[in-house]
């Protein structure tokens, strides 16, 4: 199928790649269908682009590369929900809110977004490990790094 | 099952025309939510109540506030536009150079 995206165009993608949230994410549970999107030159960032919503999209990013001994346990009513039955399966997203500089740009580690790879489900958790905030600056992980 | 216990000091405000089941209740008392999830009213101290949650480990249990800032963090942090990258995208280069 065809997609109008917030900034990349129309795009042609696959059903199958569409994220499915059940609930959607907390500030949009309406929106239940998202699919990634790559960024051209960049493999950093991903565009997480709502099915539903033209204009709304998100830049996702892989907590493990900002961030050094990221760990994160799955609760059992994440491992239920997505169906997860392989620790393989899973892969992890980060959400990012882009500032005018990628240095001031924050990541939220503290919900990030689990898809079961099998099936395309996911969900954005929220961890209680207190290590992690909501608003973590990129550049003093990337430091860490 | 899991218990979860927290101390809950934030004061919830109803909008008018939310519907709520609002319901008194007394420390050691209980609610029961469908089948399987059991609130117990376990201490009333001043301001502070503190809630104990028996539900299935299917269930999320999160403190509000919490799942709040984590909606207004997802709020802010809507794509608005793309030109951050086309300048990361020379970093990025000068970056694998440097590599």
């Amino acid at each position: 199928m065809n997609l109008k995206t917030a900034y990349s165009g129309e795009v042609e993608i696959d059903t199958g790649e569409i994220l499915k949230f059940e609930h959607g994410i907390p500030g949009f549970e309406a929106e239940t269908e998202f699919v990634l999107i790559p960024i051209e030159d960049n493999e950093e960032f991903t565009v997480l682009q709502s099915i539903k919503t033209e204009a709304l999209a998100f830049i996702v990013t892989n907590p493990y590369n900002i961030t050094v001994n990221y760990n994160i346990e799955l609760e059992v009513s994440t491992v239920h929900a997505l169906q997860i039955k392989d620790q393989k399966e899973v892969a992890v997203f980060a959400v990012v809110s882009l500032k005018e500089t990628i240095a001031e740009s924050t990541v939220n580690l503290k919900a990030p977004i689990i898809l079961n790879t099998s099936n395309k489900k996911a969900k954005q958790i929220i961890l209680n490990n207190e290590d992690y905030n909501i608003r973590q600056p990129l550049s003093s992980e990337s430091q860490k790094g | 099952m899991k218990t979860t216990i927290f101390d809950n000091h934030y004061h919830q405000k109803v909008k008018r025309g939310d519907e709520m089941l609002v319901l008194s209740r007394k420390a050691g008392e209980t609610i029961w939510i469908g089948e399987d999830i059991e609130i117990v009213i376990s201490e009333v101290k001043g301001e502070q109540v503190k809630i104990g949650i028996k539900a299935p480990r299917s269930i999320d249990v999160v403190r509000g506030e919490l799942r709040h800032d984590v909606s207004i963090s997802n709020t802010e942090s809507v794509l608005r536009n793309m030109d951050i990258f086309k300048t990361t995208k020379l970093i990025q280069q000068k970056k694998n150079k440097k590599l």
